[in-house]
Formats: structure tokens, sequence, C-alpha cells
């Protein structure tokens, strides 16, 4: 969930971790404090002194404090309070410019699934539940509209802003990144003033930032997004002088005329998600991996990952409500080995596995793009993965009848979060990870490899690989026949 | 398709007698409420399990009988669910009918790319190559290809689900898939003709409302979010409508006028619209079953079972 980081006041209450070392030598601290941000923050400090860390821990909670009072929606007289109101003049403080900016910078970056201008829509969901009557989604998306090119030159007085704000169209609403930047800051602050730290963690309400000297991991466990109170946690990651944030966990939502609504809006229009994924993003600082978090709750599941792929050192697994998983190039080498024998074996031994496909040119009138569906099948003929879909229209995805049967008809999220629009011809490659659909590790053994294209006034073509992931190196190639080009599938193990 | 209770209390025929593909698309969206098994077929005992189903879902308070309130959130609640259903549809549409016409793949619809498939939609109609579109010219035919690869029972399912969808749609924008559609939207002079100059002056205007940076390019988002300016205008008007229906259905189901449904109320009313749609009276009632083309007053036809 993304808790909202801004409305209570803490309450200090450090709790030391127990140890035999004097009171005076350099040791790992560790502190509990409930009410950060409204929620509880975990801070532990190595190679320092139980009383400097305490010392400092303090007043970094200060700087927490401080930044809350500067930042929060909920205090009638912080800064970012005034501003809204449209009450505030002069210019900005540094703290708070640093992060309207940041906002701006996630908008474009993210095209659009990230804002931080959607307070004035959040009040009109928010009188919508108490009037029980739906907000009207056109003036909503007017709203988020207006809101989006609304731009801002944070470094000048107000008075000189190119738009001045107007409460009813743009009122900042920054809880998408404003609990990453204040973990970001206190950890500044903590590293700059203990010059003997070796390590130093923060963790506020599920985000956290990490910092090792040696460069020894972190091990962070991921809860359930859809059941984030259950305690099971569905895998351990490690980091290294990273940061992790997560959003669309638990979430909460509006409830009109006994119809929920996420409260989490799309920025694109004001509209509350639908079907939102929750999102665990792994970045070099906590800021950035929160605005991303935030973002992949907008995006479609593929669109969001395909996005996380293009950005530099930074990973993200999404999950949909219904356990689909999906996760960027490299986020599973950020997961810790399972323990079981079969595991650690596909571990050590992980197949490189690739398939190329070729979607041909076709001299016909009306040519319209094909549906492609790749999919993986076990020994059972049971679908571990789907693999590719090209094009998201239920008509003519069904058109790929075999995909269809044995996949498609079963789980809308396939079309809806997970297919990619159609293609023009060209050559493609594709890898899989040897994982199923819920981000499992499939088993050593037999699996069968499909791939189905039907166009509209042409023919669906299939074609078939069976390899054993037991027997390799494996390298296949089909001709070109019917609306599929030459194929290639080549799966070698890598020692 | 997802089943949703819309048509709960809609079918108490308190309308004169319509033409048949009306009565039809009723009795379809009558078997798409009540049909829990999803073999196209209904009998008394499928009918009154799927309607004591619904009444409990009515019945917040579970003291079974439905009050004004309760049937009017009901009612909302089920017509709320059956919008944002069709407009997901039309919106996902939407996505799929932009990645069509965006044919070299740049994620942009430029002004080319528009018009071009305007232009193929403008000759669709203008059968006999005139240059413009008159009432003269025929019904174009859509033809396809493709040759099917469906075998008998799968198109007579496909045809099926289409009738089913088509006749719970809830969400209809007006069409340009018909010649009457895109006189309506085109015939900018009211001349009963469509010239290819009057068309494109028209899809002119549509594209730079689209394109709201004016930059001659639409963006995904652009184009959608156009077609959703329309399509929500739309659907403030239909849901208006639409909700007026719920006083006189109340009244109509509340038999003595008690201000409350009964579950007798609430299965008789289903009792009597199975009598009537059970033409052969063979104790079940079909997709494929003829209608009755008469439809009778509600209240005659419960006298009549009574």
């Amino acid at each position: 969930m993304k808790s909202n980081p801004l409305k209570k006041a803490y309450l200090l209450v450090l709790l030391y971790g127990l140890s035999a070392v004097a009171f005076a030598a350099p040791q790992t601290v560790q502190f509990t404090v409930q009410g950060v941000l409204g929620t509880s923050a975990d801070i532990t400090l190595g190679g320092v002194t139980q009383q400097e860390a305490k010392q400092q821990v303090s007043l970094a909670l200060d700087e927490i404090k401080r930044l809350e009072m500067l930042l929060s929606n909920y205090q009638n007289d912080s800064e970012l309070s005034q501003l809204n109101r449209g009450d505030f003049t002069g210019k900005l403080s540094a703290e708070l410019q640093q992060i309207l900016t940041l906002c701006e910078l996630w908008q474009a970056r993210s095209s659009n699934a990230f804002s931080c201008k959607l307070g004035a829509a959040q009040s009109l969901w928010k009188n919508a539940q108490k009037s029980q009557i739906l907000p009207d989604r056109k003036a909503l998306r007017s709203l988020a509209r207006a809101a989006r090119k609304a731009k801002f030159s944070v470094n000048l007085p107000i008075e000189n802003w190119q738009t001045i704000p107007q409460p009813t169209i743009v009122n900042f609403d920054i809880n998408g990144l404003a609990k990453g930047y204040i973990i970001d800051h206190a950890f500044a602050y903590l590293k700059a003033s203990l010059p003997t730290l070796t390590s130093l963690s923060i963790d506020i309400g599920g985000d956290g930032r990490y910092w090792q000297q040696q460069q020894k991991p972190f091990t962070i466990g991921i809860s359930q997004p859809f059941k984030p109170h259950d305690n099971a946690t569905i895998a351990q990651i490690k980091v290294i002088n990273q940061a992790i944030a997560a959003s669309g966990f638990g979430s909460r939502h509006y409830l009109i005329k006994q119809q929920k609504f996420h409260h989490i809006l799309n920025p694109r229009d004001a509209w509350p998600l639908n079907n939102a994924p929750g999102a665990i993003v792994i970045a070099p600082d906590a800021t950035t991996a929160d605005a991303i978090a935030t973002a992949l709750n907008a995006k479609p599941m593929q669109a969001g990952i395909d996005w996380v792929n293009q950005l530099d050192n930074v990973e993200a697994l999404v999950i949909s409500e219904q356990g689909f998983q999906l996760a960027s190039n490299r986020w599973h080498h950020y997961q810790l080995p399972a323990t079981t024998a079969a595991d650690k074996h596909t571990q050590l031994n992980i197949p490189r596995f690739s398939f190329d496909f070729t979607i041909p040119t076709l001299d016909v009138d009306d040519y319209e793009k094909p549906y492609v569906a790749v999919w993986i099948t076990n020994a059972e003929r049971k679908v571990v993965k789907n693999l590719l879909m090209l094009g998201k229209s239920e008509q003519w995805a069904q058109t790929n009848k075999r995909w269809w049967r044995k996949s498609g008809r079963h789980h809308e999220l396939l079309l809806d979060g997970l297919a990619r629009p159609s293609r023009k011809p060209g050559h493609y490659q594709l890898s899989w990870d040897w994982r199923d659909d819920y981000g499992n590790k499939v088993a050593m053994g037999e699996y069968q490899l499909h791939i189905e294209v039907s166009r509209e006034d042409g023919a669906a073509t299939l074609a078939n690989f069976s390899f054993n992931s037991t027997e390799l190196p494996f390298k296949q190639t089909k001709p070109a026949q019917g609306e599929i080009g030459p194929l290639q599938l080549n799966i070698h193990a890598i020692r | 398709m997802k089943k949703t209770a819309l048509t709960l209390f809609s079918t108490c025929f308190m309308l004169s007698a319509t033409a048949a593909t009306d009565i039809e698309n009723e009795k379809y969206r009558w078997l798409a409420q009540y049909d829990s098994n999803q073999d196209y077929t209904i009998d008394v005992e499928e009918l009154y399990s799927s309607r004591a189903t619904l009444f409990e879902q009515a019945d917040k308070n579970q003291d079974k009988v439905i009050d004004a309130n309760e049937h009017q959130q009901f009612f909302e609640r089920n017509l709320q669910e059956k919008i944002d259903y069709d407009r997901k549809q039309s919106i996902k549409q939407t996505h799929v009918r932009f990645n069509a016409m965006d044919k070299n793949d740049n994620n942009l619809m430029s002004y080319d790319e528009y018009m071009a498939t305007a232009k193929r939609s403008f000759d669709f109609y203008d059968t006999d190559k005139s240059g413009i579109i008159t009432l003269d010219d025929k019904k174009p035919t859509f033809t396809s290809t493709k040759k099917s690869t469906l075998t008998d029972a799968e198109k007579a399912e496909k045809k099926r689900k289409r009738q089913m969808r088509n006749a719970t749609r809830v969400v209809r924008m007006p069409t340009t898939h018909s010649k009457s559609g895109m006189l309506v939207k085109y015939d900018l002079n009211d001349d009963q003709q469509i010239t290819w100059a009057e068309y494109q002056q028209k899809r002119n205007l549509d594209f730079a409302r689209a394109d709201e940076n004016g930059d001659k390019d639409l963006t995904n988002d652009e184009y959608v979010a156009e077609f959703e300016d329309r399509l929500d205008t739309q659907i403030a008007k239909i849901k208006a409508a639409e909700l007026n229906k719920n006083t006189p259905l109340f009244a109509s189901l509340d038999k003595n006028n008690n201000q409350q449904i009964s579950v007798a109320e609430f299965q008789l009313n289903a009792l009597v619209n199975f009598t009537y749609f059970d033409t052969d009276n063979n104790g079940q009632v079909s997709f494929e079953e003829a209608v009755n083309e008469q439809m009778l007053p509600v209240s005659l036809l419960a006298l009549s079972k009574l």
C-alpha cells in the first residue's frame, strides 16, 4: 500500500538492539520508531557507538519531522498547504522546489503515468464518497489534462510562475515520491554526520534504502501484494547500496454506492485505477524507486516492465491481483535462490533460451498486422508460460484458436495487461527465464513451445517445438509457412 | 462475457408490442441474465435459482423483502457495472483501432495515416464510385477473403455470442457503420449526400479536436481521449434515461402496492416472463426458440397464470 507518508506526527520510541559490547564501542545499533510518516521506521547503523547513533538518529528524525511539516497536505500551515491554497508568496523552500522538479521529471519520464498534480481530483473523489455521487468523468479528464499541462518555474518566486496554481485545478499531492525523498534525505544526513559508519539501512513503512561499506548485500522479504497482512513472503531479494519501494499493496478504496474505487488515480484521466498491479522497484535511491513504483500502478503490466527495461540501474516486479508476475530483465538476479534441490539445480544451470521468429511481408490487399501468440506447455500439455501476445482485441485474439482455448479465454488479464500491440512485419527475438506466469521456476523436463499467428483476411498458422531442458544444447529451425516466417529455437546451457 | 443483473427488473413488459427483433433482443438479455450454466437454455428451476440469488443480492438488510431504497441501489449498481463493462470494451477497441491505423508502428497516427483510413471508409460506402455518397449508392457488402476454419457448431456459438453481446449492450455510440449513420455525421449541409470535400472537412475538424498539442500527429492518448469525451457524453445521456426506469419498474413488481417486493412477487414476475417466452410450451426457453411477436401486458399474462 502506498501509505500516506505525511499524515501523522511520529512518536519517538527508540529501541536498542541487544548488545554485549560496551556502550562506547562501535557496533551495530538498531532503532524501531513508531509514528514516522504515519507508519514505523527501522533504522540500523553499523560501526558507530550507541551514544552517537542515538544522538544522530534523533536529529535525523527531527529532520524528517521538519520535512513533514514542510511537505504535509494535512498540516494547514505547511508550505505545501499554503501553496495549494494559493496563500504562499515568495520563493519555495529548496526541498519543495526539489520535489516539484522531480515530480515534473517523473511525469515526463513515465509518459504521464506519474503525477503530483492530482490533489484537486483527489478532493473531488473524497467529496464524492461523502455525497455518494460519482464525479463527472469528462470533467475529471479535463482536470487531469489541465493539471498535466500546467508548467512551473519552481526556482522563481510564485509571482513569476508562468501558471499560477489554482486550487480547483492544480493542487499538489506529492505522496507518489515524498516518502522516498524523505528516506533519501535522512539517509544522506546520517551518512554525512557519522564518519565511522560502516552500514546503514532506513526502512519506513516498507520502503527503504540500504548501504554497506563492504558491499555485503541486505536481504529483504517481499510480501504478497494483495495480502500484505498475511506475513507470507513471495520472494527474498538481496540489495547492495540500493533502495526498494513498493506501491499498490493492500490498496485503500473510495466506496460510492457500494462500488469500490481504487484510491490511486490514473494521472491520465483522474479516474481510479482498475486492476492496478502491485509493483516493487529496486533503484539507486529511494525517491527514484518510489516514483517508478507509483507510475507502474498506472501502466498496463507489460508496458510498465517494457518501460523499466529501458531505465538504467532499475529493476522491477509487477504482480496482478490474480498472481501473474512480470519481472524486468535482471530482477531475478536480485532474488535469492530457493532452497530446494531442484531449484538449486536450475539456479546453477539456467539454460539460455532464444526464440527467433519472423512476421513475413505479404503482398496482399488491405494488409492488417497479425495477431501472434507464443506460449509454452509442459509434458502434461498445461500452459506454464504465456511468452508473448501481440494484439489486444479479444475478437481477433480468438482467431489464434489453440492459444485462445488453452489460455486466452481463461484470463482476461492476458489481453488487458500483458498483450502488446500488434507489430508490423519483421524479425523478432524472445527469451524465456524458465519461470511460469506466476514467477515460479519450472522443473527440468519436457516442454513444447507453440507459436500461432493469424491475420484478418489471412490464414491462421501454428508451429510447435518440442524440447527437453535436460538434453541440451537444442537447436531447431523451421522454414516459413503460411503466416509465419522462418523460425529458430536455440537453447544451450550456461555453466 | 461478464454477466450482470442489469435487466433484473427490466423484463416486466409493460411496454406495448414492438418489432420482433426488439422482442428477440429482450429475450437474449433475459437469457443472458438467468442462464447460469450458459447452455443457452433455461428451465423453471434454473430461473428460480438465478432469481433467488439476485433477490438475496438486492435484499441488503436480509429482511426477505426488497424496499424501494434497496431496489434503487441495486438497480443503479448493476446499471453502473454494465456501463463500466461496455465502456471498457469500447475503449479497448479504440486502442486496437489506433494500432491498426498506425501502419508504421511509430505509436503516432499521422494526418496521412488518419486520412488514408478515412478515404478507405468513404470509398467503401461510395459503391457506385461517383465520388459522392448518395442515397442511390447500393449497400456495401462486407466480404472476407479469409476462409473460415470454424466448424458449424463453432460458427453457431460465435453467432449466439455476438447476438447476446449486441442485445446486452447498454452503451451504444452513434455508428458510422451504415450509410444512414454516415449521413448523420458527415452530411454537413443536409442535402442527403456526402461529397469527398464535405467528408474531408469533417474529418479535419475531428482530427484537429483530437490533436491537443497541434503537432499534426495523434498520440494514442490524444486519439483515445477524443473518443472518450464523446463516449462519456453519450454515457451520461444513456444513464439518465435508464435511471428513469427505476420507479416504474419497482411499481410493476410491487403487485400489492405495499412499497415492498416479496420473494413471491419477485418470482411471479419471472414466471410470467418465462411463460411468455416458452412459445413451444415445453418447459424450457432456448436461444433458438421463436419469440411471440404479440407482446401482452404483464397484468394479463399474470392473471392468466394465476
